[in-house]
């Protein structure tokens, strides 16, 4: 006590002398106060390195290596020394009154070291040690943490049960010499396995870049580059090669994405590189007459069937099909003819296409066909154009007579470009996995489709979606955001709303569907066509706003307007289900079939919220309460598999509304009819990952023959053979053999000695 | 002329009864920790064949053991000592060396040593007096 007592007043004598010190620091600062002033020149050089600073009557003179004890007692959300991490329960940095503030969570209950935080939020500490009942007697400790054998399994040692069965059962001594399945620290590690282990994780990391074919060489191998073959007076590719504009480092489109023969773009599902932003600012009309231009990536581009200069070259691409691409909203809208060149109109005249990249390719999709011996066959292209304004072009219509809303200053248009290959007669179809879900490849799913009887799955090329932002934040029903799997998301868009259409809309007076009503804010008539805005129109509210942009998909009620309301949802347990087999994307309860975990019928979508959850105006503070602003989606995976190469699959789906308040901001300068705001759709995804038992059906190994003798049985006697307990204890048990063989050869009598 | 040990029979006809007693307590105990205790790589599966080991091993000891005893011979309880050695062997293993060695383990291998080791010891003194007296 006395000690301590001492200790807390020199720490008050340190922290009046710390506070006198800084009182007269700052009173000193205040005296000589002046303004910051501009360095007097300024210059080129790298900033000097920040690095923490040392305490060096800390630092021991002679270190010595801390012994890293990777074991299930560590506290694995402790990420900050010295300081108590938010939620984090075993931190031993947080006293009773942090723990007091950390989150509060009705639902959350502990057992072991966190029972006293029911109520709270802890974040993931790791496995629990394991626990094993020992015969100690009463005097000693009756829970204690021993080192095992090895310096990296800990195992809690506890006082067994008094009853007299657990005193005949505990244990009264062991003989393990591991308690469990850990990673040894491998310790010095040489350039030699750094070698190994380089080639073992070659092309994991990122695609291998494509290399060109020699020129002898009679057939594309896997990841040839692909020849282009120039014909009198067209232009070619960078580098005559089959090369598609990829993403820079800065997310802008460049020159980077080498085809190889055989390999898809994306090279996997779960990559999203197959798309880059194009800038709307001057560049644009340079990058019409490339980048953006059909001449370059359709219509004057022919493969090198086979490698070497001389090859045949294929025909120009089969167009699949055209699209243009309405510039607010993004409707597709089918085109036919010739493919057409993107061409630049300058000005910033009131007509439509000042300042604008007609038909610029903005999406191909391009399907090579090859032989399955190295040689190209032909290809096939799906486009889709789209009108591509430049930045200044964009404020010229919004600031036009009429516009509702305010511009959103797009500054790039983003693109995309795709590559898959086929044998002749093969149909494409991407998975997201085979058989588990790879994480970030698309969640499959579909709706029911039923014809003469049978039943199929009418499969989202995109996956499940939820609604998503066009490219100028707000809305949109062709905006959707594909939910990836593994990877819980959110995504958001704005609706803009003045207080009088926020109110129309909250007592369900609007009578625009919200695509529409979006639409008709920007399209100002004799700009971009379209109606004349209306600003006394609001959003309709008698289907949700969500349910709207998804096209009702998810929404369990039958509306005509949206086509994929009350349609029975499917969403694929294992990443290989085949569409055409319905089977394959159930997994019906035993007992109760109606109960198909990944199928959502129309009873079990989402209905328009009612009763206490229904949406109501509040005028006093400008409030529309309970919106549904967005969908929850619950999907709950599961590991299946061996412990190395566990594939995971979906086990259940469960959709609810995200309701909010939206509140209108009343300033007093805002115009009730005129003023908007933007108001936030929210959906998110939530995947969880099942609790799931210890691994079953485990086939463990056969036996040995022999008992397993210590590895130092002939201590200190030691093996120059190779390491390991086994190999010594094989020896061990041979030179025993040898030696009873021997001794038993040495005493043994004459046959007449019984 | 030597005679017949009751001594070692009435260790052989308890020790006997004994080990059925044993033989199914052993088995479940290792059912009991097969279930509960964590056992490194297949150290298990080795003690637990001990178990049905000795059941191929102990009745022919007891038999020829008897068999010895009430014949006169020194040949068949030879035979029963060395058979001995593994069961030896199995039950002192049982009480020190296994990976988990439960307080019930240890008793029961403890008991059964105590049996063993006045069979091999009366068993030794008879076969002694069998070949003295042939």
């Amino acid at each position: 006590m006395t000690n301590t007592a001492s200790l807390r007043t020199k720490a008050g004598r340190r922290a009046s002398l710390l506070a006198g010190v800084l009182v007269g620091a700052l009173l000193a600062t205040g005296a000589d106060a002046q303004a910051a002033t501009r360095p007097t020149a300024e210059s080129a050089g790298l900033n000097a390195p920040s690095t923490y600073g040392i305490d060096w009557t800390d630092v021991p003179t002679e270190p010595t290596k801390t012994v890293v004890k990777v074991t299930a007692e560590n506290c694995l959300c402790d990420l900050t020394e010295g300081t108590c991490d938010a939620n984090c329960c075993c931190d031993p940095d947080c006293d009773s009154n942090e723990k007091a503030q950390f989150t509060e969570c009705a639902t959350c209950v502990y057992d072991g070291a966190n029972a006293a935080m029911n109520g709270k939020v802890c974040l993931p500490e790791g496995r629990s040690p394991p626990s094993l009942e020992y015969c100690l007697p009463s005097s000693t400790v009756s829970r204690v943490n021993l080192l095992s054998s090895s310096s990296l399994g800990v195992v809690e040692q506890r006082k067994a049960d008094m009853s007299f069965l657990s005193q005949q059962l505990c244990i009264k001594d062991d003989n393990s010499a591991s308690l469990g399945k850990y990673f040894l620290d491998p310790g010095f590690a040489t350039d030699d396995i750094l070698k190994s282990s380089v080639t073992l994780q070659s092309e994991r990391f990122w695609n291998p870049v494509p290399a060109a074919a020699s020129e002898t060489q009679p057939k594309y191998r896997h990841n040839d580059t692909i020849g282009v073959v120039k014909a009198a007076s067209e232009p070619l590719l960078p580098g005559n090669k089959f090369v598609l504009p990829g993403a820079t480092f800065s997310g802008v489109c460049g020159w980077t994405n080498v085809i190889g023969y055989n390999m898809p773009l994306p090279a996997s599902a779960a990559s999203e590189d197959a798309t880059c932003l194009v800038p709307i600012d001057d560049t644009l009309s340079k990058s019409c007459t490339t980048l953006l231009n059909a001449k370059y990536l359709v219509n004057d581009l022919k493969l090198a069937k086979t490698p070497g200069s001389s090859a045949t070259p294929t025909e120009a691409p089969t167009i699949s099909s055209m699209k243009y691409r309405s510039r607010i909203g993004g409707k597709l809208t089918d085109l036919t003819g010739t493919v057409p060149a993107a061409t630049f109109t300058d000005g910033s005249g009131g007509s439509g296409a000042a300042d604008t990249c007609n038909f610029a390719v903005v999406e191909a999709h391009y399907v090579i066909t090859h032989d399955g011996s190295g040689s190209i066959s032909s290809f096939a292209v799906d486009l889709v154009f789209a009108d591509v304004m430049t930045s200044t072009r964009w404020s010229a219509v919004y600031n036009a007579n009429g516009a509702l809303a305010d511009p959103g200053n797009p500054s790039s248009v983003r693109v995309k470009y795709t590559v898959s290959w086929k044998l002749s007669a093969e149909t494409v179809v991407p998975r997201s996995g085979a058989p588990g879900y790879v994480v970030g490849a698309p969640l499959l799913a579909g709706t029911k489709d039923t014809s003469s009887g049978k039943n199929a799955v009418a499969r989202l090329k995109d996956g499940l979606t939820i609604p998503g932002a066009g490219p100028d934040g707000r809305c949109s029903g062709n905006g959707k955001s594909t939910v990836r799997f593994g990877m819980s998301q959110s995504s958001s868009c704005a609706i803009p709303l003045s207080q009088d259409n926020l109110k129309t809309f909250c007592q369900g007076s609007g009578d625009k569907a919200v695509a529409d009503y979006l639409y008709d804010l920007i399209s100002v008539n004799g700009v971009l066509g379209g109606t004349t805005p209306d600003k006394t129109k609001a959003p309709g509210s008698s289907v949700p706003l969500p349910a709207q942009l998804m096209d009702g998909l998810l929404y369990g009620t039958l509306d005509s307007n949206y086509d994929l309301s009350a349609k029975t949802v499917m969403v694929a347990a294992w990443a290989n289900a085949n569409y055409e087999n319905i089977a394959d994307w159930k997994s019906c309860d035993a007992t109760d079939t109606t109960d198909c975990a990944t199928e959502l019928t129309a009873a079990e979508q989402l209905t328009k919220p009612s009763g206490d959850s229904a949406m109501s105006w509040d005028e006093t503070t400008k409030t529309c309460k309970n919106v549904a602003v967005g969908v929850n989606i619950d999907v709950l995976t599961a590991k299946v598999g061996h412990l190395d190469h566990a594939q995971s699959k979906v086990q259940r789906v469960k959709v609810s509304w995200n309701l909010a308040d939206w509140t209108y901001t009343d300033f007093p300068w805002d115009n009730a009819a005129d003023d908007r705001q933007d108001f936030m759709l929210k959906s998110t995804v939530h995947f969880v990952e099942m609790a799931q038992d210890a691994p079953e059906g485990v086939k463990p190994a056969s036996p040995p023959i022999l008992p397993t003798l210590p590895a130092d049985v002939f201590y200190p006697f030691l093996s120059a053979g190779p390491a390991g307990g086994r190999a010594a204890a094989s020896a061990a048990w041979c030179v025993a053999l040898v030696a009873a063989i021997f001794v038993a050869w040495v005493t043994a009598r004459g046959d007449d000695s019984y | 002329m030597a005679a017949p040990s009751l001594a070692l029979e009435v260790f052989l006809y308890f020790g006997k009864l004994w080990d059925v007693v044993f033989w199914l307590i052993s088995f479940m105990v290792f059912c009991y920790k097969g279930y509960n205790l964590p056992y490194p790589g297949n150290a298990y599966e080795m003690e637990f064949t001990y178990l049905f080991m000795y059941l191929l091993v102990e009745p022919p000891r007891l038999f020829l053991g008897s068999q010895g005893n009430k014949s006169v011979r020194a040949g068949p309880l030879w035979a029963s000592m060395v058979l001995a050695g593994f069961v030896l062997f199995m039950h002192v293993y049982y009480i020190v060396a296994q990976t988990f060695v439960l307080r019930v383990d240890y008793w029961m291998n403890v008991i059964s040593l105590v049996f063993l080791s006045a069979q091999f010891l009366l068993s030794g003194t008879q076969a002694l007096d069998f070949m003295r007296g042939a």
